[in-house]
């Protein structure tokens, strides 16, 4: 719409009428932002339980670990038991110390799964190298547990997440037998198998699993592999990763960056 | 009845049981089985049905922003719930959540709030030991505290007085801002 | 490397306890007793006959009773149809919802076509309800004479043989169900499905061979020292099946020294050494096995086979008793870290407790009973009276 300004008079006419549009669009703005609203938090907590993300059938859910960034403190295990009301003494979700001595000797705990962090150590000997894994369910592709589970109540979704159908499980317990991970355990409240989701509840709405959420170096990374863009898809496309017990051809997809030997 | 009508009789029972077995099946089903695969379809909408309980540091920093303005905020990547942890929507007395409810009651589509006179934390200094106690673990360039006693400068330790490992951390520290020392306290 | 003790979180949780240890005891029993029914039915052992039915009627006891091991154990009995609802049928356990059917439905035909004439004479002696029964039962249908009762002979017999696999598949898929694990290196080998069938043999035949001496003894059943000689040898063989079956695995895994073999060898020199060496082998089946080689062998009268063979099937009872416990129970004392191990000690009265593991492995006695008030322990045609009264001045001789 502009011609250019012939001359000064013309010019100050079109910076004063760009003020005015701009201070109009900022007043603008003022008056919208004034307009109270909730906050994501409560705009989290306020979404419906249908509301999932549209399409949300149509990813496919990668994990990666990275232990070498993992400082064992254990967030991830208090928040999943947090989030997911797990009972004392089962875990979805838990944290593995691992130090090594000089002389050959492998120390490894997991005092209450990590949920409450480290204590200091008092292993005999020189501590060569140490590190911390993270475990959860790998949910796998040849999952060994959906094949044995009587009932179909163990599943695969469409999005490569396995869950535990509660209203239809039987609680005869094959699945958590057939795990070579141990990430399953017969839940002593309903009788039912048990074990880490991914938080499908909140994977489904485009939020993260709540020991991603919570963790504070980065160590633990989850996205989508069908998104071009996304992180996981990088880290298993580009770096040497590896998956917890690869000889029973069990295909988790659960990545680690920094497993060793074990 | 010839000589075989028993044995007829006898294989129509068998067969007529698993003849009902088929029938139980089919009417028995859950309808939703096999909607999206070998499952109860019902199922992934259940699974996915559940609220939430984490909102994660995005949420806080709605109304938290001035928490991590600083430049150097080393603890901008902490998130929030690892030290303040609300299970749901909460409202601080007195913010400028305008929705903030005195007596606690349950709010129209957002459940209970919790109501929280001050953010919950641990002062004591735990919650940052578990992160930053020293363990050999712990992987070579995080900052970790060996001994607590060692880990004050000498300038500082005359006015620091007598110090362990239950010394509250944020006696110096602020918890957002590590960097930054508060004034020491003498 | 040396590694310390460390139990991943969950497994300090034993899933699979005395419920499970019952549950194949008792389908092996089941299996077993079927066994000497179909060798003689369908092999044709003429020696067998006076245990013929009797097995069929231990077989019949015991396997209405497997299930209810397995349903105590379930976290939810209510939905235990849902195995019939919505099967997998890649499960092992989702299979078998429809094996148990169909063994069920075999045996149970058997059965009806072997006391159809007993039924029928003691329908027409009947009056009332008990007439009105027997007659359900007989599904309205009294017809008997030669022909028909050739034609009952020849149902039984392709009944049988139908019966075998199927009771096979019925006993040895439990084997299966723990040998295709392979996240638990104890109970992952092929061997496993033929361990459990060939020990469910051995305990179903001692099974039949106690109940046969005690009830000949009391003049219920026909002594046969032919018999008991032909019980003894299936005794003898399927105690060597089964050394050399659990002596093959063992020796696999010992040769082989694959990455599990720390954790099978810590786990049987240290958590089972008394339970699997001591006990299993030596006590039960070294026992037994060098007891009845001995008495064929050596060749002793009738009285002395008597008592060895009761001896023996007792030993032999208790050894796949032990078997179940130390593959059931002994799988899990140790975590799929590999390197951390537990002990297990049951309760007394809890839900699958010593308790009502003892319950449930005595209630198919208590059917037994039951059922033989209705249907007689006898082969066909042999009434009570032919059964020579045992000889009250024969002393030690007779048993």
């Amino acid at each position: 719409m502009s011609q250019e300004p012939k001359n000064m008079k013309d010019k100050k006419k079109r910076n004063r009428r760009q003020f005015i549009q701009a201070a109009a669009a900022g007043a603008g703005a003022m008056f919208i932002t004034l307009i109270p609203k909730p906050s994501l938090g409560q705009r989290i907590h306020q979404i419906e339980p249908m509301d999932r993300v549209p399409d949300w059938m149509d990813h496919y859910y990668a994990f990666v670990i990275d232990t070498t960034k993992c400082i064992g403190c254990g967030n991830c295990a208090r928040a999943c038991k947090r989030e997911n009301d797990v009972p004392e003494g089962f875990f979805r979700n838990w944290v593995e110390r691992y130090q090594v001595t000089d002389t050959g000797h492998v120390y490894i705990d997991s005092p209450n799964g990590g949920a409450d962090g480290f204590p200091q150590s008092e292993v005999p000997g020189n501590v060569a190298k140490g590190f911390f894994v993270p475990k959860l369910c790998n949910h796998c592709r040849n999952t060994p547990c959906t094949q044995v589970c009587p009932v179909n109540a163990s599943y695969e979704t469409p999005q490569g997440v396995v869950l535990v159908d509660k209203k239809t499980c039987i609680g005869c317990g094959y699945c958590v037998q057939a795990c070579p991970y141990s990430t399953r355990y017969i839940d002593p409240r309903t009788h039912t198998a048990d074990k880490c989701t991914w938080c499908f509840h909140r994977v489904t709405k485009g939020l993260m699993p709540a020991c991603v959420t919570v963790c504070p170096s980065g160590a633990r990374v989850f996205g989508d592999v069908k998104k071009k863009d996304s992180k996981v898809k990088e880290i298993i496309d580009t770096k040497q990763v590896l998956t917890l017990k690869p000889e029973l051809n069990t295909e988790p997809f659960c990545f680690y960056i920094g497993l060793d030997k074990w | 009845m010839n000589k075989y009508s028993h044995l007829v009789r006898a294989f129509a029972v068998a067969g007529a049981a698993f003849l009902f077995l088929g029938i139980f099946q089919a009417v028995m089903a859950p309808d939703s089985f096999g909607q999206y695969g070998r499952f109860r379809g019902d199922h992934i909408l259940e699974a996915s049905s559940l609220p939430p309980l984490h909102s994660g540091t995005d949420a806080c920093l709605e109304c938290h922003e001035k928490e991590w303005e600083m430049e150097d905020a080393k603890h901008a990547n902490v998130p929030c719930e690892d030290c303040h942890f609300v299970p749901g929507p909460h409202a601080v007395k007195g913010s400028k959540d305008a929705q903030a409810d005195e007596s606690g009651a349950e709010k129209e589509g957002l459940g209970k709030y919790t109501r929280v006179e001050k953010m919950p934390v641990d002062s004591s200094g735990a919650s940052c030991r578990r992160c930053h106690m020293y363990l050999k673990s712990r992987p070579a360039g995080f900052p970790q505290i060996k001994n607590a006693e060692t880990h004050i400068k000498d300038g500082w330790k005359k006015q620091m007085g007598p110090v362990d490992v239950t010394t509250s951390c944020s006696r110096c520290h602020n918890s957002h801002f590590p960097k930054a020392f508060t004034k020491v306290a003498i | 490397m040396v590694y310390s003790e460390y139990h991943l979180p969950n497994d300090l949780h034993l899933v699979w306890s005395l419920m499970i240890v019952t549950y194949p005891f008792l389908s092996g029993i089941m299996a077993g007793a079927f066994a000497i029914s179909a060798l003689h039915i369908a092999f044709g052992v003429e020696s067998l006959r006076p245990v013929n039915r009797f097995a069929l009627l231990v077989s019949f006891a015991f396997l209405t009773c497997i299930t209810l091991p397995l349903l105590n154990h379930l976290g939810h009995p209510e939905r235990a149809l849902n195995v019939v609802i919505v099967p997998n049928h890649r499960s092992a356990i989702g299979g078998f919802g429809y094996i148990y059917m169909v063994f069920f439905a075999i045996l149970a035909l058997i059965v009806w076509f072997s006391y159809r004439e007993d039924l029928i004479a003691e329908a027409q002696r009947s009056t009332g309800v008990k007439k009105a029964l027997l007659n359900a039962v007989l599904l309205w249908n009294t017809n008997i004479d030669d022909e028909i009762r050739e034609i009952d002979r020849q149902a039984v017999f392709y009944l049988t043989a139908i019966g075998i696999p199927s009771m096979a598949v019925l006993s040895g898929y439990v084997g299966f169900l723990f040998g295709s694990l392979k996240s638990n290196p104890w109970w992952s080998t092929p061997v496993m499905p033929f361990v459990f069938f060939v020990s469910g043999l051995m305990s179903g035949i001692a099974v039949v061979t106690l109940l046969y001496l005690y009830l000949g003894a009391a003049g219920y059943l026909v002594r046969s020292y032919q018999c008991l000689r032909t019980l003894g040898a299936l005794l003898w063989f399927s105690t060597l099946g089964y050394i050399i079956l659990e002596g093959v695995e063992l020796l696999y895994f010992y040769y082989e020294s694959s990455d599990a073999w720390f954790v099978i060898s810590t786990l049987l020199l240290t958590k089972l050494k008394i339970s699997f060496f001591f006990l299993q082998l030596g006590l039960g089946l070294g026992v037994a096995f060098l007891l009845l080689s001995a008495m064929f062998a050596f060749g002793v009268d009738e009285p002395t086979f008597a008592k060895v063979t009761a001896v023996a099937s007792v030993f032999l009872l208790f050894e796949v008793w032990m078997m179940r416990w130390n593959i059931v129970v002994g799988g899990q004392l140790f975590s799929k870290s590999y390197v951390g191990f537990r002990e297990f000690h049951p309760l007394w009265f809890e839900k699958e407790g010593i308790a009502p593991a003892i319950a449930f492995t005595l209630l198919p006695f208590l059917v037994l009973w039951i059922v033989t008030r209705i249907l007689s322990v006898r082969e066909a045609g042999d009434n009570k009276a032919d059964i020579p009264a045992p000889r009250k001045d024969a002393g030690h001789e007779s048993y």
